[in-house]
Order: C-alpha cells, then structure tokens, then sequence
C-alpha cells in the first residue's frame, strides 16, 4: 500500500505495511506506480533478487529504492510486485536487506512510462511506526 | 536626516537593496545567506530554500556567501538554484548535494537560418518528424551501444568525441562551454553500475522537465547582443534540454551515499545528509570530481548527438537551412574557476545547482564573437511561456562568481498540478493558442503545465535588475517535444 506526499519540484513516496519490510515494498510499489499509473496489468514475468546494506533503517529505505531505480534503468523492468526482508545484524551494526522484485520489460508502445526517476533522496526520509502501522517514506527526483 | 524606513523583512532575509536580500551568519553559519529576488519571488520561497541556504552557508571553505538565483526552490542539500564557491587552500569541500543527480542537466541552443514563418504548414510535420527521430520518454533508446573502451573516450571526450564520430559539427564547439570538453575526467571512477545505466542512452532527451523546443525570437531588448548572437526578431530556434541520463543520475546516488561516508572522518559534521562532502584536496573528494567532470561530459556529447539528429530532421524538410550553435549552458556543475575575492584572484570550486555560469565581456573562455557582449545564458521557460536568451555581465563576477538563474523554476508539486490540469485538455488548449505539443506521456506533459511554473518574466527581468545577466532576447515556443 502506498500514497503520495506533495514535494515542490519532485514526488513524495510513502509505503505502508504491518512490518518495516512491508512498509519497504508499499514505497517500492508508489515509487513504479509513478512511472506507470497501470502497475496492476504489468505481468510478473522477470525476477531480480538482490541484498542492500545500511546502518539504519532510513539509509536502508534509499539504498533500497535506489537499487530498484538503477535496475530498471540499467536492465528496463517495470517491477510491479516486492518482496521484503529486513534483518538486522547487531554484531556488524547494520540492517541487511533482501529485496525480490518482478516484472516485465518496458515497453515505451504499451507502458505510459510517465515520469522517470532518478533518485531517491534522504529528503523527508522517514521510516517509522505510526498508528499502529509501519510507513517508509522519501522524496524521489525525477 | 536619517531615514525612518525600516528595511524589509520577509522569512528572516532583510532587504539590503532592491531584489537581493541577507540572512545574516549566525549560529553554524561561517558566511552569510544571500538571495536575489523580487519581493513576490521571496514571499512565495519555500521555507526549506531558506534553511538550505543556512545549511550550506555552514560548509567548510565556504567562501563570501551561500547564494540563492532568482528562480530558487527547494531541492536536494542545496536549493535548486543555490551558487557556493569554495577554496581548497582553506578546506573547501566538493559536495555531491551541491551538484545534484542530473550531473550536467542543461540547455542547448541552434540558430536555424530561417524565420518562424518559414515553417508554414510544415510545422506540424516537422514537429513530428522531430518526435520520431529523436528518441525521448522513459525507456527509449538511443542507436548509439559502446563498448567499454569506447565509453571511455566518450566520457573523457564530451561533445568533441560526438563531433570526431560524425555526430555534430566541430564549429559547434567553441559555442559549448569548457570548448566541449571538461578536463579533468577519470572515467575509471565510473561504476560498472553506471555504465551499465547509460547503456543505449547516449542521444535520448529523457523525460520529466526534459525538452526539445522549436521556438521564435519574440522581443529583442538588447540589438547589439542580440547582433553578437546571430539573432533577431521572428528568428526560429531548435532548444534542447536535457542531461547526463542514467549514468550522471547513478553517479549522483552513488557519491551522495559515499562522500557522507567519508565526511565524518574528515570532521564534517553535516545538518543534513544530502550535503555529502569531502574536502576537494581529499582521495574522495578527487575521486568524485574524476566521476562527475566525466559526466558533464557525457552530457556534453548527449547534447550534441541529440543536435545532429535534429540537424537530420532540417535536412529533410529544409535541405538550404543550416544549423549554428549559438551556446550551450550546463545547469548543474561543480567548476573551478578564477574568481576576484577581496582584490585577489583565487581558484575556487563553483558549485551552481540549477544555475548557470555566466562570464561577463572579455572573459577569456568566450569564444571570439561573444568577447564584446557576455556569455549566452539560456533560461528555459515552460512548453507554454517563454524563454529567455541573457548576457552575462561584469558585475555578476561580484555579485554570485559569475552565475545567473537556469529557468522559470518549479512553484507547484507535481501531483498538484495533475490535480488541476489533465494532459490531453492542455496540449489541446496549448495547440489552439498556436503551440504544437508532442508528448511521450499525456500525464507527464500535466505535470510539466506551464501554471506549475513561477513567472519566467519576473525571474529574467529580476536577474537583469541585479545584474547577474542582462536580457537579450525573449523567445516564445511553436513546438515542443516532451519526454
């Protein structure tokens, strides 16, 4: 689950969730919801598993879109379903993430493709529980 | 007698004289804040310019003032059209914030040769021909794959590779600053995951505020600048306005996360994350500026790749007409320059973000024919408003180390403006007032609706009351391709 917040010149993503690895994928959810308003007809048929580091969960939420960002620029899938898991290594100080994301392959003639990402910024970063539920929220450029 | 005017205040900057306004140093603040706006463009600033003002007013080295360009808004660490030179002799730092991820985003001008008119009933034709030929919007492709070795070339290159492989022209590049190419480039600072970003992206616009204008010469202020740059009234233009692509963005997010890695260990307690700095005389702080100048590069050469497939599109259908490069401006930079502080010349790293250079007459890195009038500065309007051609002028050397404004500067969020604009009504209510809009996507072009803009107007004509630049001429748009 994700919505919007109003940022000057670029976008707000906010993510929700029972977990922060829920709350993680609802972001990642809004962040391609923004190039593509039709997510829900883009077919899952390419899967990009990959792991992030950061010493907090906030560093963790960037890394993690960023990550997201950078794959589909770099291989052009447009993700349209997330999968989360967040794990926090106390010896070593840092959260790890294992992100699992699927889709299919831009294409510019069925996908709108409405704005383009380019990063996500520690702009308005929060990752926190609010009542009663898990939000992770940051600005994008785009 | 004394004066019993009070001087203006508004959101803790006091008005010092007309349309520039202080906010003294005080607490981390090692110099003062200073922002060069009408009173309307202070009252409707974001809160978040002035507290990001403040932030870099605290950055190490830091020399004069933490200044802010006339179309400010709120952006990443450093405002959008935020100016801060630093002196690596006094622990001056480089700052990936300062810079920010379209490394290099900026604006290209051609003179056409004709007049707007000539255009005719082609317009629509050409219009389209220019939206098929060069590719734009999300996803799209460019016919250009390099291997590794030959990326290399190009990000040490700049528009000068372009022109070398056939794509451009060499008199084009006197016209483009740094002559094409920005020395300095370490293309091994590059990531694997940022090549891999600008695969199949050299050529392509991009999206978002990203353009390719054909536009008309509306007003001319200045005859004898306008002289210098080949131009007069009813003259068509071809603008292009984009950037570094996946590369220059990877390259951002990259060294943003390490230069706030390194940054404590120097002992630069940073206010906000996004101030990522190194000190400019550190490993870090090379290594960034090795990955950066390589993708000021990249933009260089993506602008002019993208300029021969419009010179291709004018072949068609204007097969007499020649494309001139009147200048092209880069947006965000970080430069060393020369600059007169307190009498002396000092080298300084220029950090303009969403601004522009704007060498005054008779600097030496002008091209011959601009010495007597200044350096373009292209400020970019909106698809539905104008844009301006300016000078840049002496007295910009005192007043920000020779920068001015990049464009009209957002006023409104993206999703506000799709709530009060829906993108086919607008390009159809632009089309009945004469502008042809070709848009890769109908809700992008909503988010980019000219009333999401502040008042290019007032932007320009403030930068020329403080001479930061001097208007030359005002263009209007007859087409637009959107990304």
């Amino acid at each position: 689950m994700h919505e919007y917040f109003e940022h000057g010149a670029d976008v707000g993503v906010r993510g929700f969730g029972r977990s922060p690895s829920e709350a993680f994928a609802g972001a990642a959810g809004g962040l391609f919801h923004l190039i593509d308003a039709d997510l829900e007809l883009v077919r899952p048929e390419i899967e990009e598993t990959f792991t992030v580091e950061a010493s907090d969960l906030e560093a963790l939420l960037i890394a993690y879109l960023n990550e997201l960002i950078s794959l589909f620029d770099g291989r052009r899938v447009l993700f349209s379903r997330f999968r989360v898991r967040i794990d926090e290594d106390r010896d070593r100080g840092i959260f790890r993430l294992r992100g699992e994301a699927a889709g299919e392959r831009f294409d510019p003639a069925r996908h709108e493709g409405v704005v383009e990402p380019k990063g996500a910024t520690y702009t308005a970063t929060r990752v926190a529980r609010s009542d009663g539920r898990w939000l992770a929220q940051c600005v994008v450029d785009v | 007698m004394e004066s019993s005017v009070a001087a203006a205040r508004v959101g803790g900057f006091t008005e010092v004289e007309p349309n520039v306004w202080d906010l003294p140093a005080s607490g981390a603040m090692r110099v003062p804040g200073r922002i060069y706006a009408s009173r309307a463009l202070v009252e409707a600033l974001d809160e978040k310019v002035r507290e990001q003002v403040t932030h870099v007013a605290s950055l190490p080295g830091i020399v004069e003032a933490s200044f802010a360009m006339p179309d400010a808004h709120w952006g990443y660490g450093f405002p959008i059209g935020g100016v801060a030179a630093f002196d690596p002799e006094r622990g001056g730092v480089i700052s990936a914030g300062g810079v920010g991820f379209d490394i290099s985003c900026g604006v290209r001008t051609y003179r056409t040769g004709l007049k707007a008119a000539d255009l005719g009933e082609k317009l629509e034709t050409v219009a389209h021909d220019l939206y098929r030929t060069v590719p734009a919007g999300i996803g799209s492709q460019g016919a250009i794959r390099l291997d590794d070795a030959e990326l290399d070339q190009m990000l040490l290159g700049g528009a000068r590779w372009a022109v070398e492989r056939g794509w451009g022209e060499a008199a084009d590049l006197p016209r483009v600053e740094e002559r094409g190419c920005v020395a300095g480039a370490n293309p091994r600072a590059v990531s694997r995951r940022a090549r891999d970003r600008q695969h199949g992206e050299v050529g392509t616009l991009g999206s978002g505020n990203h353009y390719l204008e054909l536009q008309a010469v509306d007003k001319v202020f200045d005859e004898a600048a306008a002289a210098a740059y080949g131009v007069e009234g009813g003259d068509l233009l071809v603008t292009i306005h984009c950037g570094s692509r996946g590369l220059g963005h990877q390259i951002g997010t990259e060294f943003m996360q390490s230069l706030a890695n390194a940054g404590p260990r120097y002992g630069i307690l940073l206010p906000d994350r996004e101030l990522a700095c190194a000190p400019i005389r550190s490993p870090e702080g090379e290594e960034y500026l090795g990955a950066m100048r390589a993708a000021i590069n990249g933009a260089l050469a993506n602008r002019e790749v993208i300029g021969s497939l419009v010179r291709r599109v004018f072949d068609r259908h204007f097969p007499a007409a020649r494309l001139t490069l009147l200048y092209d401006v880069s947006h965000n930079t970080c430069k060393a320059e020369e600059h007169v502080v307190g009498g002396f010349p000092r080298k300084l790293f220029v950090h303009r973000k969403g601004a522009t250079r704007a060498f005054g007459p008779g600097h030496p890195e002008l091209p011959d024919e601009y010495k007597a009038v200044g350096q373009p500065v292209l400020i970019g309007g909106t698809m539905g408003t104008y844009s301006f051609i300016l000078a840049g002028t002496r007295e910009s050397e005192s007043r920000a180390f020779s920068s001015s404004c990049h464009g009209a500067g957002r006023k409104m969020s993206r999703t506000q403006a799709k709530k009060l604009w829906q993108g086919k009504a607008l390009i159809r209510e632009l089309g009945a007032g004469g502008i042809v809009i070709k848009a890769h996507s109908a809700a992008g072009a909503a988010e980019e609706a000219p009333g999401a803009y502040k008042d290019v107007e007032e932007v320009a004509a403030v930068a020329e009351a403080v001479g930061l630049s001097k208007r030359v001429a005002r263009v209007r748009p007859v087409a637009c391709v959107k990304g």
